[in-house]
């Protein structure tokens, strides 16, 4: 039997939470969601515990990289065979999410990204954002020699042996275009798979207009650091400590 | 005059160790960073009593201002010392990361332990002693 662990990373998302744990529930019942509260001010962690979700608290807001990292941590440790890191603010279908799985699960590739733009006009993406999109397609592609259309996508899904390997290296503030140059390099297979997706059910993006510059100049770089950087090996699963384990 | 400044900037350099020292026996500052301070006081003290030093730099490397040496000496070592702090900051902020993702698993199992009848014996209220 196959485990499926969910992996969604919550900052200030109560008012979103609901809809979206009860749409992972109805639609893909088989996966198990679990809630990464990111620091939040609200009632993230409540009513996430209320909806008998398990949340991993953090003691104060790491950021989406780190957030993602920590169910990332938690589902090598329990020795899940795929994750699926699903956004807590509704933009994400989980009727989409068998349908991102199926090419890991056919061990066709190691990770699955939703492409919002395999999909003709499915969404509609503001035009900077959408030339900051195209920018990280072009450096990627250069980079990898893979074309992927949709490097920002939050929507992914992992084996087993690409999730141990993101446990220990994942990158930090805005982890989606840096972390898809570090696994090509790393020899993990990567493939998109389109997928619609729907506005913000509630909160706000974590790129505002005005972080944008930083944005695109800090994730360059680091991209091009990766490129250059050395390889750091499959997998050494050296994240699930014995006491750990032994306690279940 | 000569002698003068040359007092003056021993005796500061003199401070500066001493003050070093006071901190790292207040246990305020690791000997990490406490040794790149006393090497600094020990320098400006070596460039105060053997002045000359400054011009015999100036000559080897070709700069015809000899108080620039020092000038030099100086932004050189605080270029080194910011570049270290940002190397520490980095390390520590991965390790505060990492600290933070082992607090939430902890705390999780910790609950799931207790919302599974919890440990017996083990209850949190605290031993009179």
């Amino acid at each position: 039997m196959t485990r499926v662990l969910v992996i969604i990373p919550a900052y200030n998302e109560a008012a979103s939470l609901p809809a979206v744990i009860q749409d992972l529930r109805v639609c893909y019942p088989a996966a198990d969601p679990l809630v990464v509260n990111d620091g939040s001010t609200d009632e993230t962690a409540r009513i996430a515990r209320g909806l008998g979700v398990p949340v991993l608290d953090l003691p104060y807001n790491l950021g989406i990289g780190g957030a993602v990292q920590t169910g990332l941590l938690y589902a090598a440790r329990e020795r899940y065979d795929y994750a699926v890191q699903f956004d807590g603010d509704g933009q994400h279908r989980a009727d989409q999410l068998a349908a991102l799985l199926a090419p890991v699960v056919a061990r066709r590739a190691d990770v699955a990204i939703g492409s919002r733009f395999m999909v003709p006009n499915s969404y509609q993406v503001p035009f900077l954002r959408r030339c900051g999109i195209a920018i990280f397609s072009a450096v990627n592609a250069l980079i990898v020699g893979q074309t992927i259309t949709d490097n920002t996508s939050g929507f992914r899904a992992y084996g087993r042996d690409a999730l141990t390997f993101l446990a220990r290296e994942y990158p930090h503030d805005y982890p989606e275009p840096e972390s898809v140059v570090t696994l090509c390099r790393n020899g993990f297979r990567i493939v998109e798979v389109p997928t619609s997706m729907r506005e913000r059910q509630g909160g706000r993006s974590s790129i505002t207009l005005f972080r944008s510059i930083y944005y695109m100049c800090k994730v360059l770089l680091a991209i091009g650091v990766r490129a250059t950087g050395r390889r750091v090996g499959r997998v050494q699963d050296d994240t699930a400590h014995p006491d750990y384990l032994g306690s279940r | 005059m000569t002698q003068r400044i040359q007092i003056i900037s021993v005796l500061g350099s003199l401070a500066v160790m001493v003050f070093v020292f006071m901190l790292i026996r207040r246990g305020k500052l690791r000997e990490e960073y406490a040794i790149i301070w006393f090497l600094a006081s020990l320098a400006l003290i070596a460039v105060s009593i053997w002045r000359d030093s400054l011009d015999v730099a100036a000559d080897l490397a070709g700069i015809y201002y000899a108080p620039s040496v020092l000038l030099l000496g100086v932004i050189v070592l605080g270029f080194a010392l910011a570049m270290h702090y940002s190397i520490s900051l980095s390390r520590l902020a991965e390790q505060n990361k990492r600290l933070a993702q082992e607090v939430a698993l902890l705390r999780h199992q910790i609950e799931s332990l207790n919302d599974a009848g919890g440990p017996r014996g083990h209850s949190p209220t605290p031993v009179r002693r």
